[in-house]
């Protein structure tokens, strides 16, 4: 139904305006366009988003608009709209944001230029919104890379220097005017993007049709230019970046793609290294990123490439004369080198210096870590602690996670840690060089965190802020302390922790304002890109869980404080609830990915899985020592209790963000600092996980209040009238840096006060495997023991590990069996002396060597060692069948004289005494001197030996028909050995082969948890967002047009 | 935020901090982790409970001359069959290797029985064999006897070996011999210091530090102390642990027998001994050894005896650091004639080791009898011996009222069902803090284990015959338990 004929007396124009919840200064805008002396003239009003009462306040001010409410897609899709409101294509389309305001000849004059000219699109001059001498734009220039050329300086005065019509390559979309037909032709802006770009590629397309782009300088608009201020909830310069890169690839002629895509890799490359020191990384990242995300939008460039090609009428190299030679940006620096300084921008300036300075603050706390560990980069890590090497390279890490049997302990069909299959994937970024992943994934965690607490404080709209907290999360005491003690899980928390923070304060929609604005700013966005926080949020947590469980606790507790804290800040309540939702879904997404094995660590080990051993008495900390994070060897960590002046300090002097921060901040120091405190004194109703853990948001709180107090600084107590906020917050801040000194005294070091031997280094003192495959039973100080041990009492455990040498793997914890009860029933012999024979209890386990330690390096060091539990070295000496051998001094070693080989083939008395169970009838056998059978032999492949007929051959593992034994290709049936082990009675000589078959259901659940994963990590992407979008731009559900351009049409209704 | 809402959380952040501090006044408790309590190593006792298996540690009989051997006799109290096996270890010809292979052998134990092995039998050769027992499922008692030209002597065989033993009493007077006779059970070898004490002092000699004692092996040590009256010993390993008994043949100076005594492998507050004697003939000496570094003062106190004006039993002996002290009865003039129970005391730590020794008339001779104290913890209302006297004799047993009430005391043999009490000596009174004679004369009691039973805690020794033609008596506690 058309409403609305078209003028006779000139040709229509329509004047689209796209509003999306405009501001104060709409009224002018709109002002702008009722004045309009242009004599056929009709308004389309699109709305963006709910119109609220927009339409009254559009049709009082122009009577005769049409007002239309469409959803919010974004400027392009929804100015596409007009290609089904505005029927006929004799005329022309005049858009506009709802931040123009046109002066009242603007229109006129651009039409009178498009029909003088023989214009397809034609802009006017565009100025300050405020001051309308400052030129704003006239028109783009634009190099081979889609880079844009402003033309004019920020700040230009115009003084009629650039008043002649003139081509242009392209204009801004705030106000072109194109001819109806040539919009139809082109089909519109493209749908696919949404904000910036869409201008270059709609007059890119239009230069391929041989349409002329000009700046009619004689019509002016007023334009605020205010979309990054409008819409925080966009990522303003990657969508810059990324459709830069699309309009390239997709418009460029053939023949000249490939060779500007090559040039355009390497520029960016080159771009993306000069911005990390010209103070733009970020540009140069989302550079970076735009590249990249050509790659999955292959398929869609080349549809794209086909539409365009069907409608090119001008060769690509008449196009190419239109652009800018060489390159836009260094045009547009180099002249800005030779302009005058902008006296507006005056009071920006130190802003836009620290862009550089952040870039060089950055680079020098990875050159201070670096620094820091220079040692350990140049030697490798100190295998102690939890800093064992990986235990294999990728593929074996990825054959031995597909197959199902976890060697670990005694071994058991039971799921490897998530870890496996992460370490193996995250290796690809040393090229598969293990030992260098490994010293990366240890050191490279502290500039993890470092470069997490930096986008959290993205929250911050001062880089001094940002910069002062993210120094300080570096340098509080905790890494070090976490790294003298080779505490991973502690340092895997504190790297991750700022960085789901962060993705939970995204969540809640958390942006920074301006520096009066009396509370937070909190905005809204799309539920792709909820989606996409969460995901980011659930895949941070699976990461950092397939390592260290206890990070589901921790991200949950953080989430809740943060929530309650902000709504006590007096955010709105959706804000808050969702800094809970984002954890709660970071933890149950992360838990998710790490079944199976979370479930099987957790029906093991309980609440001790997630938590570790139980300490016995008081874990031994001083409130002071955690106070300052003094849990390793680091230097004057007291001194680190200054950094909790700022902490209050920042919720005295605070204002809008800084005080929501401050408060955030505070309820983390607080709330974890006592939670430490308590556990320490075993004061909760439940343990926690060790305190380097537990401390981690300490950290993060202490970090954020020492940037608010900096924030403040700067914004709220500087220049103010001299009170005892000045005092007070040069206090605080001088705290700040004080409270870092011990922090940089850790990096003199240049190890982090790693030890330089430790108990794994003199491993190498364990026999080699000739006489049989064997284990080593550790028993001491659960503090000490070198592999994660199991609670064998309060403060004492014990692990099982392969022979002499220690791996990663061995510091997760071993699947639960059957078996565990013997282990822990022959310690309780050892330990209530009920028998003297213990050695015969740990036989059938291939315990070979029982060893107490006492000197790690890191817990325990020769200058200040930890006792063994008492009784535990007189008990062990007690056994008649245990010998204690000479050893290094870091333990004891007692030799288990009764040990079988964990394959062997019994002696006749042992294949009889194999038929008994329990601890009674192992004590008084003594099955020693069996023949030890496929030495070295490997889970993953089948291992061979000869044997003879009637041998009872004996595999140390606890029963499991998974393990299948065959004679010459005939199966022998198994039998439990000694209660709980395996046997298999050869009926006859030949080949014996012994191999574990993967179960079925353990395949599946490999398979559901990398469908899983690859879910996640696709949700964290805008791929699927973008599919998306286009299938919601390209819907074409028919609308009935509202006005006409059709001559024949405006006859009749004339008429 | 509101100013209101901003003023309370910087109160309440304060009041936290606050808190804090006021936290930081409580230091927090450090605990050592602990395995096990194993305890201070004590004299051999019946364990209670149940066990995989048990061990008793023999410390050794004299062997490779004729005339000479010994036995382990293990004791089944239970109504079941009892099995284990006994592994024997012997000396080598070179002190610094091991000896000969350890000789093992099975044993079965029929219910409330007892069985003898032989142990040169097992283990010809060497001049010494010790031996150990091990009992499946437990519930056994073992005792050692080592035979000799110059007497037979009763030994307990010890619970557990130990890196300490302390000797109190030796002898070498007039061509008199004494050695330590070291047993290593263990696979791995164990290093020993051992240091005597003589009446000039201590002496470490160079050649027993770190003294050697090869797994599975018997080192016999011969002091060196030639013409000393007392001569205490201390071995202390540095590494392992060992089995430490004393072979002592006196010849002269005094005294005159045989005695195997095993070590005390611990220092105690506290030595109780039941059988004291004063009397015609009757030399009786305690040797009160304090191997520690500082002085101790020491208090005997006579039980059984009665308290007068004359004898106020309230002496006191200082024992010097390092240094071995002997306390004479005969010194103690206001002591009566007859039997007494004695506790040597000290109110400083577990400080002192004390032995008796008593040379009793023995037809035209004496004969000695060496036995070390019983530690207080061994106090019991049950004790136990395998091996009883295999001839009818008057005072075999002597029990000691550790308690302060009166109280009756009953002998029991292992019969069906339980102990039964043998004919006669049953509730036998026994006054508080008294000493009591039993004899063994009814023939079910005659060589065959005995218990004995009370309601009050009490202290039991031996006084069996030393064997073949010899008269006198050797004395020995039984096992506690």
């Amino acid at each position: 139904m058309i409403v609305e004929p078209a003028s006779t007396l000139a040709p229509p124009v329509v004047a689209v305006m796209i509003v999306h919840e405009p501001g104060p200064w709409f009224d002018e805008a709109l002002a702008g366009l009722s004045r309009q002396d242009y004599a056929n003239l009709k308004v389309l009003v699109l709305v963006a988003g709910d119109p609220g009462d927009l339409a009254r306040t559009i049709t009082e001010a122009v009577p005769r608009a049409f007002v239309r409410a469409v959803d919010d897609l974004g400027f392009g899709p929804v100015a596409n709209e007009v290609l089904r409101l505005v029927e006929g294509e004799n005329g022309f389309f005049c858009f506009l944001h709802d931040d123009v305001a046109l002066d009242p000849d603007a229109i006129r004059l651009l039409v009178e230029e498009v029909y003088r000219s023989n214009a397809g699109i034609v802009g006017p001059k565009l100025v300050d919104w405020n001051d309308s001498t400052v030129l704003q734009h006239v028109g783009y220039g634009v190099d081979r890379f889609g880079d844009v050329d402003p033309m004019v300086e920020p700040g230009e005065t115009d003084q009629e220097q650039h008043d002649a019509v003139r081509d242009v390559f392209a204009l801004p979309s705030a106000c072109l005017l194109v001819r109806a037909d040539l919009f139809t032709s082109l089909g519109g802006f493209d749908a696919d993007i949404a904000y910036h770009g869409e201008d270059v590629d709609l007059c890119w397309r239009a230069h391929l049709q041989g349409a002329r782009v000009l700046v009619v300088p004689s019509a002016r608009a007023r334009h605020r230019e205010s979309l990054v201020e409008r819409r925080p909830d966009l990522d303003h310069v990657a969508m810059r970046e990324r459709h830069r890169m699309f309009t390239v690839a997709a418009l460029t002629g053939a023949r000249r793609l490939p060779l500007l895509l090559l040039e355009l890799v390497v520029v960016t490359l080159a771009q993306f290294v000069a911005s990390l020191f010209s103070g733009h990384a970020a540009r140069g990242w989302a550079g970076l990123r735009g590249l990249v995300g050509l790659v999955p939008d292959i398929a869609h460039i080349v549809r794209r490439r086909r539409e365009i090609a069907a409608t090119r009428l001008v060769p690509d190299r008449e196009v190419v004369g239109l652009q800018i030679r060489g390159s836009a940006r260094v045009a547009a620096y180099l002249r800005s080198r030779d302009a005058r300084p902008d006296p507006t921008q005056q009071n920006k300036a130190w802003r836009e210096r620290s862009g550089g300075a952040a870039a060089i603050g950055f680079l020098v706390l990875v050159a201070a870590v670096l620094i820091g560990g220079r040692h350990v980069i140049a030697a490798g890590v100190p295998r102690f602690g939890q800093f064992l090497p990986f235990p294999d390279g990728p593929s074996g890490l990825l054959r031995s996670y597909a197959n199902g049997w976890n060697p670990r302990g005694l071994g058991a069909s039971a799921p490897l840690p998530t870890g496996f299959a992460v370490v193996a994937a995250g290796s690809v970024v040393t090229l598969f060089r293990m030992g260098l992943f490994h010293t990366i994934t240890i050191v490279g965690l502290v500039i993890v965190a470092a470069a997490g607490m930096w986008r959290l404080t993205s929250a911050y709209s001062l880089t001094r802020a940002r910069l002062v907290t993210t120094a300080l999360y570096a340098l509080v005491p905790l890494p070090a302390a976490s790294l003298s003690m080779g505490r991973w899980g502690a340092l895997l928390v504190f790297a991750a922790m700022p960085w789901s923070i962060d993705l939970m304060r995204r969540f809640a929609g958390l942006q920074p304002g301006p520096a009066d604005e009396t509370g937070e700013r909190v905005i809204g966005f799309g539920s792709r890109r909820h989606v996409r926080l969460l995901a980011g949020g659930v895949l941070v947590a699976a990461i950092v869980v397939a390592f260290e469980p206890s990070y589901l606790l921790m991200l949950l507790s953080v989430s809740v404080l943060l929530a309650v804290a902000t709504l006590f800040t007096g955010a709105p309540m959706r804000s808050a609830l969702r800094f809970a939702v984002a954890g709660v879904v970071a933890v149950a997404g992360g838990a998710l990915l790490g079944l199976p094995w979370l479930v099987s660590l957790v029906s093991d080990g309980g609440w001790s899985s997630f938590v570790g051993p139980t300490p016995v008495g008081d874990r031994g900390n001083t409130v002071l020592q955690l106070l300052t994070f003094d849990l390793g060897r680091t230097s004057a960590a007291v001194i680190a209790l200054a950094l909790y002046l700022p902490v209050v300090v920042s919720l005295l002097v605070g204002r809008g963000w800084r005080l929501g921060w401050a408060a955030r901040g505070g309820t983390l120091v607080i709330a974890f600092a006592w939670f430490a405190v308590l556990d320490d004194r075993g004061a909760m109703p439940f343990r926690l996980p060790e305190p380097g853990i537990v401390l981690v948001p300490v950290a993060v709180g202490l970090a954020l209040a020492a940037g608010c107090v900096v924030g403040s600084f700067e914004l709220d107590v500087r220049g103010g009238s001299f009170g005892w906020r000045q005092p007070l917050s040069l206090l605080a801040c001088v705290a700040v840096g004080v409270g870092m000194v011990p922090g940089v005294l850790a990096l003199g070091n240049g190890r982090w006060n790693m030890p330089t031997t430790t108990m794994a280094d003199l491993l190498g003192w364990f026999p080699d495997d000739a006489s049989g495959d064997y284990r080593v039973l550790w028993v001491g100080d659960d503090g000490v023991v070198p592999a994660r041990p199991t609670e064998y009492r309060p403060g004492v455990g014990y692990a099982i590990t392969s022979g002499g040498d220690l791996d990663l793997a061995d510091a997760w914890p071993a699947p639960a069996t059957g078996s565990d009860d013997d282990i822990a029933g022959a310690l309780d012999a050892i330990s209530f002396g009920t028998t003297t024979r213990a050695g015969r209890l740990l036989a059938p386990y291939a315990v070979r060597y029982v060893v107490v330690p006492l000197v790690d390096g890191a817990v325990s060091t020769s200058r200040d060692p930890v006792a063994p539990p008492a009784g535990l070295v007189d008990a062990l000496g007690d056994q008649l069948d245990l010998a204690q051998v000479y050893s290094p001094p870091n333990f004891l070693v007692y030799e288990n004289r009764a040990w079988v080989a964990e394959r062997s083939v019994l002696t006749a008395s042992g294949a009889d005494a194999s038929g008994a169970a329990g601890v009674e009838a192992l004590a008084q056998a003594d099955i020693s001197g069996a023949a030890p059978i496929m030495i070295g032999a490997d889970h993953r492949d089948a291992a061979t030996a000869p044997v003879e007929a009637g041998a009872t051959v004996h595999v140390a593992v606890p029963f499991d028909r998974a393990w299948a034994l065959s004679v010459d290709g005939i199966d022998v049936p198994p039998r439990p050995a000694f209660g709980s082990t395996m046997a298999f009675d050869t009926p006859a000589a030949g080949t014996a082969e012994l191999a574990y078959e993967t179960e079925r259901t353990h395949a599946l659940w490999v398979f559901a948890q990398l469908l899983g994963w690859c879910v996640v990590a696709l949700a964290t992407t805008n791929i699927g967002a973008r599919r998306g979008r286009r299938a919601v731009r390209t819907r074409n559900e028919p609308v009935e047009p509202v006005i006409t351009l059709d001559p024949l049409v405006q006859s009749a209704v004339e008429s | 935020m509101t100013p209101r809402r901003a003023i309370a959380t910087v109160v309440a952040v304060v009041l936290a901090l606050t808190g804090l501090a006021l936290a930081s006044r409580r230091e927090p408790v450090v605990l050592q982790a602990s395995f096990a309590s194993l305890g201070r190593p004590t004299m051999p006792f019946v364990p209670t409970g149940s066990f995989i298996t048990s061990s008793w540690f023999c410390p050794g009989v004299p062997a490779g001359e004729a005339d000479v051997g010994g036995s382990v006799t293990i004791t089944n109290p239970n109504d079941e069959a009892m099995t284990g096996t006994v592994t024997a270890y012997t000396t080598s010809s070179d002190e610094s290797t091991a000896g000969p292979p350890s000789a093992s052998r099975p044993i079965t134990v029929e219910p409330r029985s007892a069985t003898t092995v032989d142990l040169v039998e097992m283990q010809p050769s060497g001049s010494f064999v010790a031996a150990v027992v091990e009992i499946n499922g437990g519930g056994g008692f073992v005792e050692q006897v080592a035979r000799h030209p110059a007497g037979d002597a009763v030994a307990a065989c010890a619970n557990a070996a130990s890196s300490d033993w302390y000797f109190a009493d030796g002898f070498t007077v007039d061509g008199s011999t004494e050695q330590l006779v070291l047993t290593n059970p263990y696979p791995d070898a164990a290093i020993v210091d051992i240091g005597f004490v003589t009446a000039d002092g201590v002496r470490r000699p160079s050649r027993l530090q770190g003294y050697p004692v090869p797994g599975h092996s018997v080192q016999v040590v011969e002091l060196g102390a030639r013409d000393e009256p007392v001569v205490a010993a201390e071995v202390v390993a540095s590494r392992g642990r060992v089995v430490a008994g004393r072979s002592q043949h006196y010849v002269g100076g005094g005294r005159l027998g045989y005695t195997m005594t095993l070590g005390a492998p611990s220092l105690s507050t506290q030595y109780w001994f039941a059988d004291g004697e004063r009397g015609t003939g009757i030399t009786e000496s305690y040797s009160i050894f304090n191997p520690t570094d500082e002085d101790v003062t020491v208090y005997p106190v006579f039980l059984g005896a009665p308290v007068s004006a004359e004898f106020t039993n309230d002496r006191e002996i200082t024992v010097p650091k390092g240094r071995v002290v002997t306390f004479d009865t005969a010194d103690e003039a206001q002591l009566p004639d007859g039997r007494h129970g004695v506790v040597f005391s000290t109110f400083s730590t577990a400080s002192i080791v004390v032995e008796r020794v008593i040379t009793r008339p023995a037809g035209d001779s004496v004969a000695t009898s060496v036995v070390m104290g019983s530690p207080p913890e061994l106090a019991s209302r049950r004790w136990s011996a395998a091996i009883s006297s295999d001839i009818a004799v008057d005072e075999a047993i002597v029990v000691l009222n550790a308690d302060n009430i009166a109280t009756t005391v009953t002998v029991s043999t292992l019969g069906t069902g339980g102990l039964v009490p043998v004919p006669g000596l049953e509730a036998l009174p026994l006054a508080a803090g008294a000493v009591l004679t039993i004899p063994i004369n009814d023939p079910s009691a005659i060589g065959v284990p005995f218990v004995v039973t009370s309601d009050q805690s009490i202290f039991v020794e031996r006084l069996l015959p030393r064997g073949a033609d010899l008269r006198g008596r050797s004395g020995s506690f039984a096992l506690a338990g």
